[in-house]
Parts: structure tokens; C-alpha cells; sequence
């Protein structure tokens, strides 16, 4: 089974560079348990895109502003649950922060395959984050919300995505004063939470923009643009 | 070469060289900050040099040379710095530095550009759109513009929307930022992307024009900011001129501003449209505004009517009329009509429920403005001008307290002015 393990870091943590430096993370699960992860540039630098009647809306910021903010992201190939609890618990972020294990849920597309595709390989500029959004209009029932013919759309420039199973099934992992806290459940009671996630290998922001307001989330939800901010990077 | 005449020239230059010489800069060096600064540097050695040397024969291309040297030398300078930093440092992965003759980090070299190219006028759009992108918090898009295109200093910016020169600071540093960290492509959108997009790049000048006009706080008329706005619509339209809502807008701005001497009583309230002397508005502008209200309709593509071409409308219906009498209401009331249909806002529909009682008696005005839900001290201050307009002052001194009761600032102001008139008034005839 595969996860997206979202990392949360809240806006006053202010951990030291050892403190929240994950390379020995990194280091001690490449052996296939993590499939491909990074940082993403902070929210003060997301970008949102919903499509409403047709016309495209583009805002500044995330999606939600809350204080456990979206840091980075990891995915994660396991056996069973358990296991990606205990590799999310050695995450130097479980300290100050909470990692948000979020199972894989592929689409079945039109021809009965499965859209399981939850990484393609570099180049990743940028990362959608797809959104749920209270305030989005009734679906028309006609519209399918397959993500089949976006795929055929972005071509190359996808590098991977999934959609997410819902949020209550989620099993988020903090570690206080020592003690492990596992929960399961959202890592916050919202009605905006993460529902799925797109790799993008594109220039720049425009040519995202575009591909995010293409995408069905947009139409039925919101697509939150993080540009990638390798951890190499300052 | 005498100084009035250099002071001059620079003024001039300022105002239609400004944008284009950091907007070159940017295409460039891809550098946002940088490009301010050189810029700065450019019109401040401008500034010494001119009135000594003469004011040189192409004032664009002179500071273009000049903003470029200055942005080379401090991107040599910045080479030279990290060099010598990796020195102490020790840094062996830079030894090759040492023997290599300096190139600044980032640098594309002027090498393919003639000395005096000046910027092109798709440098200039691409920065218009790039400081109005929909992905910037408004804020930072009205800092960019008013900043990196308008050339205006921090402190004046900051001044403008009374906020700190370093709360500003560091709203540009945020804009700038993530221009770069999100990659917000510096360039003009493609056909099927530009009316979306110009309609963004719209409402920043808009905006900036009505803080100007009717600020949010603060005095009544801050007429550096309508003019900063009017100064960008125009050059905007020169750039786009088949964009009809570019036109559209210049014209709205020019009608209203035609009125600001007008506008302010001495005391500082505002004087409103009906008893504003006339004579005082600006002709120039407002034949001005008619032209490019015209341009705008000439180069017009069947696009719906958009709130600006019915807003440029309603004030050229009044620059139009000598007096409030020979007002066209019932085209006015028609134009707020379908303005009340695309873009409802309680102003508009209070100005409809006016214009329609100016146009069609009392009942029918005051029928209008029954429908009207809040905001309460608008409605009120709107009965009770009609009230007062047809001669029914007791009803309208009533609404007239309500109103200044629910009401602040200037506004208020305005509406106790009244009230005392209309005492007045009802004084000399009760006696």
C-alpha cells in the first residue's frame, strides 16, 4: 500500500537546523520504503486555482490558512499501516509538527484500469494539492470528476498523482514530551481537507496555472500550487 | 543649459521613462530589486548630471545606458563579494573563481544588445502584467505597481495607504519573493489569456485611483494617487490600443478627476456633483475623457458593456450637462440600471434610485430606494436627497439625522452640513 505522508509544521515552530533537519530520516528509508518526497516553498507562496462557470480564479495563499501549515510531503511504499506509522514516528518533524498518513485511493478509469501512478520520476517543479472546498457549487451529475482525459492533457509534464482516501481515515503521528500520539482522523477537524496531489514538471507558474485549472479538482474543489523547494535550496 | 529646464526635462522623463527603463532591467537581469535600484541610481545621477552637462538628446536612452552600467557595476560588485566571501570561507569548490575573469553571478551579459536599445513596449506590458498577476496578494500587486512601475518612492507608497515605510518594505519583499520562489513568468499573456487577465491589471489601477479619489481614510482628495492611476491607464492604452476596457477605464478616471478642484469645499468636505461650480472642472481632461471614451467604443469587439463603459458613461452624461438640470437622467438611470445588473453594489444602486427619482418624481425614486437593503446610513442619506430635492424638508430633515447618525468622516460631515441648511430653512419659513 502507498501513502502520502504530509508534513505539518506549525507557523511559530521554530526548530533548530538539527532539530529539524530529516537527511538521516531520508538516509534510513531509502531503502524503497520512501518512494520520492521534498519541501515545498512556504504558503505565503502557494497559489490557488478554481474554475467557476467556466471562468478560471486564480488567489493568492493555501487553500486553508491554519496554523499546522504544509511543509513537505513524502511518499511512502509499505506493507501494512503499521509500518508507516513507525517510519513517519522517526520523522524529526513528529516532534514539533505532525506527519499525516494518507492512504492512496486510485481512480478506476473509463477502460477499468487503475490510475496508480503515485510517482514518475524527476523533474518536479511543482506539487497540486488538490482541496476540498465547502463552498464549491453542486456537481452536475454528468460530470464524471475522472481525471482521465487531464492526464492525456498534461502529458509528460505529469510527474505522478493520486487521489487520496477521505480524510477521516487518515492516521496522523506526533510525538510530545517524548510520548508517541497516534490518532486517527484528521490531523484537524476542517471542511478543507487535502483530497489528492499531482507531481508537475513545468517552466513556471503560468504554465501550472493552467494545468491546475484543467484539472476536474478545480471544477469540483480547489488546486492549491506549491511551487518544490528542494531541502539543498535556501 | 539653465536648472528650471533640466528639473523639467527629468520631471518628464520620470513620468513616461521610469517603467520603461526597470521594466528592461528585469527582462535582463530577471532581478526585480536590483532593477529598482539601478533605476533609481540612473534618474538620481540624472538629477546632477543634466543641469551641468545639458539634458541629453534622448533622455530614455541615456538612462537606459546609464540604469545598465549602474546594474552591471553592482552585479560586479555582488561577483566580487561572493568571491572573496568563498575565499575566506575556503570553499575549494570555487577555487576556479580565482583565476577566472569575473562574471556576475546570473549575468546573460549586454553582449547582443545595442548600447542605447531601449525598452521595447512588450518589456513594458510584461511588466504591467507581471505586477498585477493574479497569484500576488492584491496588496502586493497595487505595492508592485505603484513601486516597480510607477517609480514611486516606499515612504510615498506607504504614505498613500497609511501603513509604515517598513510595513511596505517588506510587502515588496514578499511580492518580489514570490515572483521568484512560484516563477511568475515575466511576460505578456497569450490573446485567449489577456481579457482575464487585463481585467486583473484593471482593477489595480482602479483601485489605485479610487483610493486616490475617495480614499478609505484620511483626507478627502489624495490626487497623487488618481493621477499616478490616470498616468498608467494612458500609458496602458497606448500599449493596447485595441483593448476597448483600457479606454473605458482612462475615460472614467479623467471624468472623475475633471471635478477635483471642484469636488473639496475649503473646509475640506465634499461639495456634491449638483452644487460643484462648474466652471471649475477640468475642460481638458474631460475633452480628454470623451476621447477616450470614444476610442474605447471605436475599438470596441461586441464584448457585453462592462462596468467601466457604463461607469465612463454615467460621468460623461454629467461633464456633458451645463447644469444639474440639464442632466439626462433618464439616460443616466438606465445606465445605472444595467450597472445594478452586471455589478450590483450598494452605491450603485443607491445613485439608480436618484437618478430614477430626478428622472421620473419623487414616488418612483423613493419606490426604488424602499427595495434597498443596508448599508443603512446610505439609503438614509439618499431618501433624504430626494426628499430635499422635491421641497419636502421636514421628512427630509428627519432622514438627514439618521443618516449623519449612521454615518463618519467626511461623509458625515456632508450630511450635517445639510441638516443645517434645511434648519435653516424651515426656520424662515416656520417665522
Amino acid at each position: 500500500m502507498t501513502y502520502l505522508m504530509v508534513v505539518r509544521v506549525p507557523a511559530d515552530a521554530n526548530p533548530t537546523h538539527e532539530e529539524g533537519d530529516p537527511s538521516a530520516w531520508v538516509e534510513a528509508t531509502s531503502d524503497g520504503q520512501r518512494v520520492f518526497g521534498d519541501r515545498l516553498r512556504p504558503p505565503q507562496d502557494a497559489t490557488c486555482v478554481r474554475v467557476r462557470g467556466g471562468k478560471t480564479l486564480v488567489t493568492h495563499g493555501p487553500f486553508v490558512e491554519i496554523a499546522e501549515q504544509i511543509a513537505g510531503f513524502d511518499i511512502l511504499t509499505v506493507d501494512a499501516a503499521d509500518a508507516a506509522v513507525r517510519i513517519a514516528l522517526t520523522h524529526p518533524v513528529a516532534k514539533f509538527g505532525a506527519l499525516e498518513l494518507r492512504e492512496l485511493h486510485p481512480f478506476e478509469l473509463l477502460d477499468g484500469t487503475l490510475d496508480d501512478q503515485p510517482f514518475l520520476g524527476e523533474p518536479v517543479s511543482y506539487v497540486l494539492l488538490m482541496g476540498t472546498d465547502p463552498d464549491a457549487p453542486e456537481p452536475d451529475p454528468a460530470d464524471d470528476g475522472l481525471p482521465a482525459a487531464w492526464i492525456e492533457l498534461a502529458g509528460a509534464a505529469e510527474r505522478g498523482g493520486a487521489r487520496l482516501r477521505p480524510a477521516d481515515e487518515a492516521i496522523t503521528v506526533r510525538i510530545r514530551d517524548g510520548e508517541q500520539l497516534v490518532t486517527h482522523g484528521p490531523f484537524a477537524e476542517l471542511a478543507e481537507q487535502v483530497a489528492g496531489y499531482d507531481l508537475l514538471d513545468v517552466a513556471d507558474l503560468d504554465a501550472a496555472i493552467a494545468l491546475a485549472a484543467a484539472h476536474p479538482a478545480a471544477r469540483l474543489g480547489v488546486v492549491e500550487i506549491r511551487p518544490r523547494w528542494p531541502i539543498w535550496e535556501q | 543649459m539653465d536648472e528650471p529646464e533640466a528639473s523639467a526635462a527629468l520631471e518628464t522623463a520620470f513620468a513616461t521613462e521610469w517603467g520603461a527603463v526597470v521594466a528592461r532591467l528585469i527582462r535582463v537581469t530577471g532581478d526585480w530589486a536590483l532593477a529598482e535600484d539601478s533605476a533609481a541610481e540612473a534618474f538620481a545621477a540624472a538629477a546632477r548630471r543634466w543641469p551641468l552637462d545639458g539634458v541629453p538628446r534622448r533622455p530614455g536612452a541615456w538612462l537606459s545606458t546609464t540604469a545598465r552600467n549602474a546594474a552591471y557595476d553592482r552585479l560586479r560588485r555582488r561577483a566580487a563579494e561572493q568571491r572573496a566571501l568563498h575565499r575566506v570561507a575556503g570553499d575549494p569548490t570555487t577555487g576556479h573563481w580565482e583565476d577566472a575573469e569575473p562574471e556576475p553571478a546570473g549575468w546573460d551579459g549586454w553582449g547582443g544588445l545595442p548600447a542605447d536599445d531601449g525598452a521595447t513596449s512588450d518589456d513594458r506590458l510584461r511588466l504591467v502584467f507581471t505586477c498585477c498577476h493574479p497569484a500576488l496578494p492584491l496588496e502586493g500587486r497595487v505595492a508592485l505597481t505603484l513601486r516597480t512601475l510607477g517609480g514611486l518612492e516606499v515612504a510615498e507608497v506607504a504614505a498613500a495607504f497609511g501603513v509604515s515605510e517598513s510595513t511596505m518594505a517588506k510587502r515588496l519583499v514578499r511580492a518580489r519573493q514570490k515572483v521568484a520562489h512560484a516563477r511568475i513568468p515575466y511576460r505578456v499573456p497569450s490573446p485567449d489569456e489577456l481579457p482575464e487577465r487585463l481585467d486583473g491589471v484593471l482593477g489595480v489601477l482602479y483601485l489605485v485611483f479610487t483610493e486616490g479619489y475617495a480614499p478609505t481614510s484620511g483626507a478627502a482628495i489624495r490626487s497623487d494617487l488618481s493621477a499616478e492611476a490616470i498616468r498608467l491607464a494612458s500609458q496602458l492604452a497606448a500599449l493596447l490600443p485595441g483593448q476597448s476596457e483600457v479606454h473605458y477605464l482612462l475615460a472614467l478616471m479623467l471624468l472623475h478627476d475633471s471635478r477635483r478642484a471642484a469636488r473639496v469645499a475649503t473646509d475640506g468636505a465634499l461639495v456634491p456633483l449638483e452644487e460643484q461650480d462648474r466652471t471649475q472642472w477640468n475642460a481638458v481632461q474631460i475633452e480628454q475623457g470623451l476621447a477616450a471614451l470614444d476610442a474605447g467604443l471605436r475599438a470596441a469587439t461586441g464584448r457585453p458593456a462592462g462596468p467601466y463603459l457604463l461607469q465612463a458613461s454615467i460621468a460623461a452624461c454629467h461633464a456633458s450637462a451645463s447644469s444639474p438640470e440639464s442632466t439626462p437622467w433618464p439616460r443616466v438611470a438606465a445606465l445605472y440600471d444595467a450597472l445594478v445588473g452586471i455589478a450590483p453594489s450598494p452605491h450603485a444602486e443607491l445613485a439608480r434610485a436618484v437618478a430614477v427619482g430626478m428622472a421620473s418624481g419623487l414616488d418612483a425614486g423613493l419606490e426604488a430606494l424602499g427595495g434597498l437593503d443596508e448599508p443603512r446610513g446610505l439609503r438614509l442619506a439618499a431618501t433624504a436627497d430626494l426628499l430635499r430635492r422635491h421641497g419636502r424638508v421636514p421628512e427630509a430633515i428627519r432622514a438627514y439625522r439618521g443618516a449623519a447618525d449612521a454615518s463618519d468622516g467626511a461623509q458625515r460631515q456632508f450630511l450635517e452640513r445639510r441638516l443645517a441648511e434645511l434648519e435653516a430653512v424651515s426656520q424662515v419659513r416656520g417665522a
